[in-house]
């Protein structure tokens, strides 16, 4: 109860991967009402949809999923065939920010957000509207990083299995994921790479091979045509070997400067030094 | 006095005694002629052939500073070749005054009195005409001609002649400089300018020319070709803010010397520049850093004009020829697209705004009709010859299957009487353009300019040329498809855009009542594009539930839409059917189109983007903007007889994301009708809507459906919903797992209800002609039977994972189990052992199913829902194994404790709530101690028992108090697990198990590994 008297909704998103998934067990025993919720963007991997299942068991309560009928390939289809970019991240406002906003509505809400006690530099997504609060329990709590893979040891549904060979949730395709982790794609799920594949190509196609040939009137400035820069994914693909090498010369230069790393680390510094593009805070909090 | 009567006059004296007619400052009737009024030329010419035809002495003289071609050069081409037919009457006798006769006449002006000044001047004008002739000008090299010229710098001398010779009326500005009374001139300069006793004499320089000349702008500019340079020149120097004033002098003196320099010695160099005075060199520096000035090395020359080297003249001349080989109408569809025209009394008329796009097209060319996709109503040709012969058609894209039929846009010609005018103007703007295009002038900025500037003139012309070319009044206008069979119609000309209104009443005579202007578009502002979304989501969501106004409120475009469009014409109303054909009269005929297209796509499927196609055609011509809704109206009324398919996938439900989907990619969608189902089928169809339950979409509840969509939707729906195990496992049996398959790979409504499904389960397909199915309730209760096996699967297996695991420990109830696993409270290190003693001890499970879930997803590491049959085999293999750690675990405890305490019998104690949440607790006391505590007890009891007044009294008392003290206050139920000793961050484990039996955490997984061992 707010202090107006007014029921305060507890909310708490999760985003498959494992701070906000350990937030949401950390906080299942000490805020009984907190409702948890995920933006589907349709196009998670599987291994992230398994594993909300699983959290969804653990936690004992259903996990809301929001947009489940508006995902990717429904704004990719609106759209008309405009890939997201850094520069036109419709993805992000249309399946995330809009999306939240629109559920949580007028009431007032507090959103815990998962930044641990050992990040409290980085910023999460936090809501601009004045009737949400925000807290961040690990950093009041001190949970660090061991805390996280303790809670999700502890409550025996451990990582999620992407983990093996990339570092962040999201998008299956998503354009802030490093060339390494695209050849991990192609590896652990070809259909899905496939797909990334024919949905780059349609693009492609659609726009001509002058750029912007059927796309006059909806042209716009900072147009992406490829998932990743400055190559097509087919070209990537060719260059898996060039790019597995620079990879595990990352990895091996991580490893030997910090001795005992989890993989999981070693992977997250890996790819950092790979390349140090900015993240989407909002899919990957 | 009239021109023919002028003649006659002259001739009438010319019998008498010859005649000399001298017109001076001609050049002012050539201006007249330019700037538009009527003098006649022929006048001219006809004294010119009374003179030379009859012999009569007639001599006309006429005097003007410029040359006929330099004075006519703003005028059109047949102007100017009527005027070079009357100059060739006559001889050019042309004046051209030498530099060295003007600088003469200059130093005519001024006398000097004073001999003492005479002397000065003549030592001034001695080195200043050594350096001249250093410089190579021959004509000043005398000091005796630059002393005659003083108070003019040598300089303004040198460029004055050259300067108004080129630009203008020769002696009238030059002697209105030297003898005027304009503050720049000389005779202000003489004025003002006080002559000190000693020191270098003051005179008049280049700036001051500058200033006079092109500073006041009182120079004519007539030909365009110096014009440009000119006004280029006068507009940097004008926009140079903040130059001193030696900059300002020297760039004046630059930009007069560019103007009058073609090449040679009179250019500025720096040499010549050296002469102006001092300072000059620091100044240009100056100068060139600010960019004002350029230095041209090649020329040794610097320039304010950045010059232009294209000699435009020719290269027109070249490319006018070059236009006029060429056939107009291909001139004219490359330079301009001329605007599209509305048919203004038609589309107020009917409410609906019609746009013609107009192009040229070639007589007897053949041209296509728009295709329904265009945004325009119909193509104005605007047939670029004159009586031409009427263009053709040719057949029309789409669905339209006759070349000429109805449904084609409307083509209408219009055939212009003259187009002399057009042609001429157009050619000279194709000229222009193609100039432009020229690498030469693309690369001279100032080349560039100029010709934009004429471009943009030709262009006012060509298009005054169009429009009255092609005015209502002067051309014939027919429509080539008229609305019968194609056939030709003569237009009545009438006024403005009245012919393009004539054939918009004869082609869409169906034009549908919308009522709205937002939605009533082509294409949608955003706000009505907003509303067009709110209206389509309300229809589908609330269009059944009779709400007014679709529950809008208030007075909002979307409002307004759905109560013109839909409700005023009857396309919705209250009612068991809301949607259906409609009562206004005026949107029967769209609405028949929509019912044609639906029920024509009995055998195969049909594109909406062709429906639109032909709603947006004549004689409808409904426009883009309405036809999404005006689709979702007919979907919603035919909803249980139309499929509707996405990228040829079967969507069992119109909801508001597909319906975005349609409206940006119609094309992406098909529609299949599914309505008379009979026979066989219908029996088939009948018995799986009583067997299933399903209620007619829409209508009333209670009321059954007997079609095929009511019945495959919710058979796809309930699919849709089953967890992925019951997808994947094949522990079904054979008939659910058939019906399961039928179900997922289904791509035909009809071809799943009568085909895959009863083959599924051993019975006969059921054919379209069947006369009837006996083994209808067979089939419906075999599938209904299917999908509760389906539907109950998961919760089937988990009952038997949670009996297993009741089974392997002996109990009856996961209570026993959870309380034992809840006394191991935080002992367990082992991460695997110790996630699965947590599960077991979770008592927050709100039922059996919520334990057993969550502890076999502990288990197999993925929770039940997501498991294969692989996943469900590797529980039950594991669950032993877990179950026995855990049954040594708490063997041990016990055993921990007696080794610590002696005899030990612990006792579980279960407190329930009453809301019926239990509470339990493993509770025992030390042996050593039983003695002590017995005693103290005791005491208690007597205490209290002289307060309740019984002893019984006194230990329930205590007990009730004991119990409630072992719950935490006030907390609901799910948030018990701390007083149980779920470990967390508040509580951490290893400090419980310090506190509690003495044993270090280390120890417990040794004897963990101990256990395991033996």
């Amino acid at each position: 109860m707010g202090e107006s008297g007014a029921p305060v909704r507890h909310i708490c998103g999760i985003s498959g991967g494992k701070d906000s998934s350990a937030l949401a067990v950390y906080m299942r025993d000490r805020a009984p009402q907190m409702e948890y919720f995920f933006c589907d963007t349709g196009a998670e991997l599987p291994e992230t949809y398994e594993y909300l299942t699983r959290l969804e068991v653990i936690l004992g309560r259903p996990i809301v999923r929001l947009n489940a009928t508006r995902g990717f390939d429904h704004w990719f289809e609106v759209f008309r065939g405009a890939l997201p970019s850094p520069q036109m991240r419709w993805c992000t406002k249309n399946m995330k920010i809009k999306p939240i906003e629109e559920w949580i509505g007028d009431e007032a809400a507090v959103s815990y957000v998962a930044i641990r006690s050992d990040e409290s530099n980085r910023k999460g997504y936090v809501s601009t509207k004045p009737n949400i609060t925000t807290r961040f329990p690990f950093v009041e709590d001190g949970v660090d990083h061991a805390g996280v893979l303790r809670i999700l040891e502890d409550a025996g549904i451990g990582l999620p299995a992407y983990y093996e060979w990339r570092t962040r949730s999201g998008c299956y395709f998503c354009f802030y994921q490093r060339k390494a982790e695209w050849i991990g794609l192609s590896e652990r799920h070809p259909e899905l790479f496939d797909r990334a594949v024919a949905i780059e190509q349609k693009v492609l196609q659609d726009a001509g091979v002058d750029g912007d040939a059927d796309f006059g009137d909806r042209a716009m400035r900072g147009r992406q045509y490829t998932w990743s820069g400055g190559e097509t994914l087919v070209q990537l693909r060719n260059r898996r070997d060039e790019i597995l090498e620079r990879h595990e010369a990352a990895l091996s230069r991580t490893t030997k400067t910090r001795a005992n790393l989890p993989l999981i680390e070693a992977l997250a510094d890996a790819f950092n030094e790979e390349d140090d593009t900015e993240p989407c805070t909002v899919c990957a909090p | 006095m009239s021109p023919s009567s002028l003649v006659a006059t002259a001739r009438r004296i010319a019998a008498e005694s010859p005649l000399l007619l001298v017109i001076d400052e001609f050049g002012k009737n050539l201006e007249a002629i330019r700037d538009g009024s009527d003098a006649d030329p022929y006048l001219l010419q006809q004294l010119a052939e009374a003179g030379q035809g009859t012999g009569l002495p007639i001599f006309v003289v006429t005097l003007q500073h410029l040359s006929f071609d330099d004075c006519l050069s703003g005028l059109d081409n047949v102007q100017r070749r009527e005027w070079s037919k009357v100059q060739g009457r006559f001889e050019d006798v042309s004046f051209v005054e030498s530099a060295a006769q003007a600088r003469a006449l200059i130093s005519t002006v001024f006398d000097v009195t004073d001999s003492a000044l005479r002397a000065r001047i003549d030592r001034w004008a001695k080195p200043l005409a050594s350096e001249m002739a250093a410089l190579g000008v021959a004509e000043l090299a005398d000091p005796a001609v630059v002393a005659s010229c003083y108070p003019l710098h040598p300089l303004a001398a040198l460029v004055l002649p050259e300067l108004c010779n080129r630009h203008g009326q020769h002696e009238r500005t030059l002697f209105s400089f030297l003898a005027g009374a304009h503050p720049s001139g000389v005779a202000a300069f003489l004025d003002s300018t006080k002559l000190a006793s000693r020191g270098p004499l003051p005179s008049l320089g280049l700036e001051a020319v500058y200033d006079f000349f092109v500073g006041s702008g009182s120079l004519n500019i007539a030909s365009p070709r110096q014009s440009s340079r000119w006004s280029e020149i006068a507009t940097r120097l004008r926009d140079a803010h903040g130059l001193s004033a030696a900059q300002a002098r020297t760039a004046k003196s630059v930009a007069l010397l560019n103007l009058v320099s073609t090449s040679g010695t009179v250019r500025a160099s720096r040499q010549l520049l050296g002469l102006a005075g001092r300072g000059v060199d620091a100044a240009l520096a100056d100068l060139e850093r600010a960019g004002l000035v350029t230095y041209r090395d090649f020329a040794d020359e610097y320039r304010v004009w950045h010059g232009s080297d294209v000699d435009m003249g020719v290269r027109l001349d070249a490319a006018r020829q070059r236009m006029s080989q060429r056939p107009l109408v291909e001139i004219l569809a490359e330079i301009e697209q001329p605007t599209p025209l509305v048919a203004a009394r038609h589309s107020a008329t009917f409410d609906t705004l019609r746009v013609f796009q107009r192009r040229y097209a070639a007589a007897r060319e053949e041209v296509a009709p728009l295709a329904a996709p265009s945004a325009y109503d119909g193509t104005v040709l605007l047939v670029a010859a004159s009586e031409a012969e009427l263009p053709a058609l040719t057949s029309v894209g789409g669905h339209t299957t006759e070349p000429e039929g109805p449904g084609a846009k409307p083509v209408v010609a219009a055939i212009p009487r003259d187009v002399a005018a057009l042609d001429e103007a157009g050619r000279e703007v194709a000229a222009l353009a193609s100039l432009l295009d020229d690498p030469v002038v693309a690369g001279d900025r100032v080349a560039r300019r100029e010709l934009s500037e004429r471009l943009s003139q030709a262009r006012s012309v060509l298009d005054q040329a169009r429009c009255e070319t092609f005015g209502s009044q002067e051309c014939r206008w027919v429509l080539l498809n008229g609305p019968k069979s194609g056939e030709r119609v003569e237009l009545s000309p009438g006024r403005g855009s009245s012919p393009v209104s004539a054939a918009a009443d004869l082609v869409y005579s169906h034009t549908p009542p919308v009522g709205n202007e937002m939605l009533n578009r082509s294409e949608l502002t955003s706000q009505g594009a907003k509303a067009r979304r709110l209206l389509l989501e309300a229809m589908i969501e609330r269009g059944n539930s009779g709400v007014d106004d679709l529950g809008f409120e208030g007075h909002g475009p979307e409002t307004a839409m759905y109560r013109s469009f839909l409700l005023r014409t009857g396309l919705h109303r209250r009612g068991a059917k809301p949607f259906g054909p409609p009562s206004d009269a005026g949107l029967e005929p769209a609405w028949s189109i929509l019912a044609d297209e639906f029920g024509r796509s009995t055998g195969e499927r049909v594109n909406l983007a062709g429906v639109g196609d032909c709603l947006q055609s004549p004689p409808v011509g409904m426009k883009a903007a309405v036809v999404p809704v005006f689709i979702t109206a007919g979907l919603l009324a035919f909803r249980d007889e139309v499929a509707i398919y996405e990228h040829g996938t079967f969507t069992p439900v119109l909801s508001p994301e597909v319906s975005e989907r349609m409206v940006r990619n119609p094309a992406h969608f098909d529609v299949k009708h599914f309505a008379n189902t009979s026979g066989g089928r219908l029996m088939v169809v009948e018995a799986l809507a009583e067997r299933l339950g399903i209620a007619a979409r829409g209508g009333g509840r209670s009321q059954r459906v007997s079609n095929v969509l009511a019945v495959v939707s919710s058979l796809v729906t309930r699919i849709s919903r089953l967890d992925n195990y019951t997808r994947r496992t094949r522990r079904l049996s054979a008939g659910a797992r058939a019906v399961r398959d039928a179900l997922t790979t289904a791509v035909e409504p009809d071809q799943l209800l009568f085909e895959s499904l009863p083959e599924a389960l051993g019975f006969a397909a059921v054919g379209a002609d069947a006369p009837d199915c006996e083994p209808a309730a067979a089939v419906a209760s075999a599938v209904g039977g299917a999908l509760d096996e389906l539907e109950s699967c998961l919760e089937r297996m988990l009952e038997d994972l949670l009996a297993r695991l009741l089974d392997a420990c002996g109990v009856r109830s996961r209570a026993t189990v959870s309380g034992q696993a809840a006394t191991l409270d935080g002992e367990v290190l082992d991460p695997e052992v110790r996630a699965f003693v947590l599960a077991l001890a979770n008592d927050s499970a709100e039922d059996d199913r919520a334990w057993i879930s969550a502890v076999a997803t502990v288990v197999a590491r993925k929770a039940p829902a997501e498991w294969t049959d692989e996943d469900r085999g590797r529980f039950d293999r594991e669950l032993p194994e877990r179950l026995a750690a855990f049954h040594r675990l708490v063997a041990l405890h016990f055993d921990r404790r007696a080794d610590g305490g002696g005899p030990f019998d612990p006792l579980r104690v279960t407190i329930t709530r009453p809301d019926g949440t239990e509470y339990i607790r493993m509770v025992g006391v030390d042996a050593r101690r039983r003695a002590a505590l017995e005693t103290a007890l005791d005491d208690v009891l007597a205490t209290t028992a002289s307060i309740t007044g019984s002893d019984l009294q006194a230990e329930q008392s205590l007990l009730a108090l004991l119990s409630e003290r072992l719950l935490p206050p006030d907390e609901p139920a799910e948030t018990l697990s701390p007083a149980i000793g779920l470990p967390t961050e508040s509580d951490p484990p290893a400090r419980a198990v310090a506190d509690g039996a003495g044993l270090s955490t280390g120890r417990a997984a040794g004897m963990l590994g101990r256990a395991a061992n033996g």
